[in-house]
């Protein structure tokens, strides 16, 4: 009896797993769309991301951790720094979030593009990014709450101004390609 | 493959043309006794390949979707016949064998759809030339790749961190 209550339930929990795995994804969805209309080049498209990039990263300025040592040891004004502290912390989370959801795209577009060419490689190779940098974001998400711990926000500080760096090459790339 | 598939298929229809009784053999009392797990384990295989597809962004062609899904029906259907019906209910009702008939029909239905289903309709006719956006897509996907790899290490709080020595100014 128990053996079949084990089962059945295994049963039910890898159910219920494939079917989250073949939810559809909307935003395959809205790309597939967007390029099939024609309106919108794939070039045009990238633009957009590029532009999206710049904005997410401007976020990284507000991860420095100075200002909450300045207020805890300088000021001494202990409420505040933790009020702060614990504003930073969501603040990561949607960062590392909107992080996620770029990279998405990004390799949604290259799927969308690559599916009509035998790219097997490129392919393979995306594919070893993608889970990858999905695994690190987590990862990154999973040691956050240490930070109520010890603040230790910066190297997002940094990460963003790479990002931004990065941002702005790739749009004076498109730019020079236009011309 | 083909080989393999085909030369199964036409070596149990030579079995049952000549009336061999399986169920005196061997490989079958080994299939009965182990049947049931290889089907736990065949819905436990297909079930990481959609959750690996999903992790990875990886999309296959509809063809293979459907014989997957095929293959996830049929496991998952046959885990609940061997381990739920069949140990309950000697003699399956009405209700029971009409459920048991339809978990037969449902995965074959699918791998019938997969012989017929078509692609999506290909964007490449609208967009011919974009070689150079999926190279831009590929290196700037590395890039994150590379940064994110840099970051992850430092953001864990407790690691130490080096002592900066004040350096003595060289009066010249």
């Amino acid at each position: 009896m128990i053996e079949t209550i084990i089962i059945v339930a295994v049963v039910f929990i890898l159910a219920l797993l494939s079917a989250l795995a073949l939810r559809g994804r909307r935003d395959l969805r809205d790309i597939r769309q967007t390029l099939a209309d024609a309106q919108v080049t794939p070039e045009q498209l990238l633009e957009t991301f590029t532009e999206h990039l710049a904005t997410i990263h401007h976020l990284s300025a507000l991860f420095r951790d100075d200002d909450y040592h300045w207020l805890r040891h300088e000021v001494h004004l202990p409420g505040a720094a933790r009020t702060l502290k614990r504003r930073r912390i969501h603040l990561a989370r949607a960062y590392l979030k909107l992080m996620l959801a770029d990279f998405n795209r990004l390799s949604t577009l290259h799927h969308v593009l690559a599916l009509e060419t035998a790219a097997q490689a490129s392919r393979d190779q995306v594919a070893a990014m993608t889970l990858r940098f999905k695994f690190r974001i987590r990862l990154a998400g999973l040691l956050l709450p240490l930070n109520y711990i010890r603040l230790n926000l910066s190297p997002l500080a940094d990460l963003g101004r790479s990002f931004d760096a990065l941002a702005l090459r790739l749009t004076r790339q498109l730019e020079l390609r236009r011309q | 493959m083909d080989v393999l598939f085909y030369g199964i298929i036409i070596l149990i229809m030579l079995l049952y043309l000549f009336s061999f009784n399986i169920s005196s053999s061997f490989f079958y009392n080994i299939g009965i006794h182990f049947g049931e797990w290889a089907f736990l384990l065949m819905a436990t295989i297909s079930t990481l390949i959609l959750i690996c597809m999903k992790i990875c962004g990886i999309r296959v062609e509809r063809t293979y979707l459907f014989i997957l899904l095929g293959f996830l029906i049929y496991s998952l259907t046959q885990c609940l016949n061997f381990f739920l019906l069949s140990k309950h209910y000697e003699v399956l009702s009405q209700y029971w064998a009409a459920i048991y008939k339809f978990s037969y029909l449902l995965p074959l239905s699918f791998w019938l759809i997969a012989a017929f289903v078509r692609e999506e309709e290909s964007i490449s006719y609208k967009h011919p030339v974009y070689v150079d956006v999926k190279d831009d897509l590929v290196t700037r996907m590395e890039t994150l790749d590379q940064l994110s790899a840099n970051i992850l290490g430092k953001l864990f709080p407790f690691w130490s961190r080096p002592k900066t020595r004040p350096q003595s100014v060289d009066n010249e």
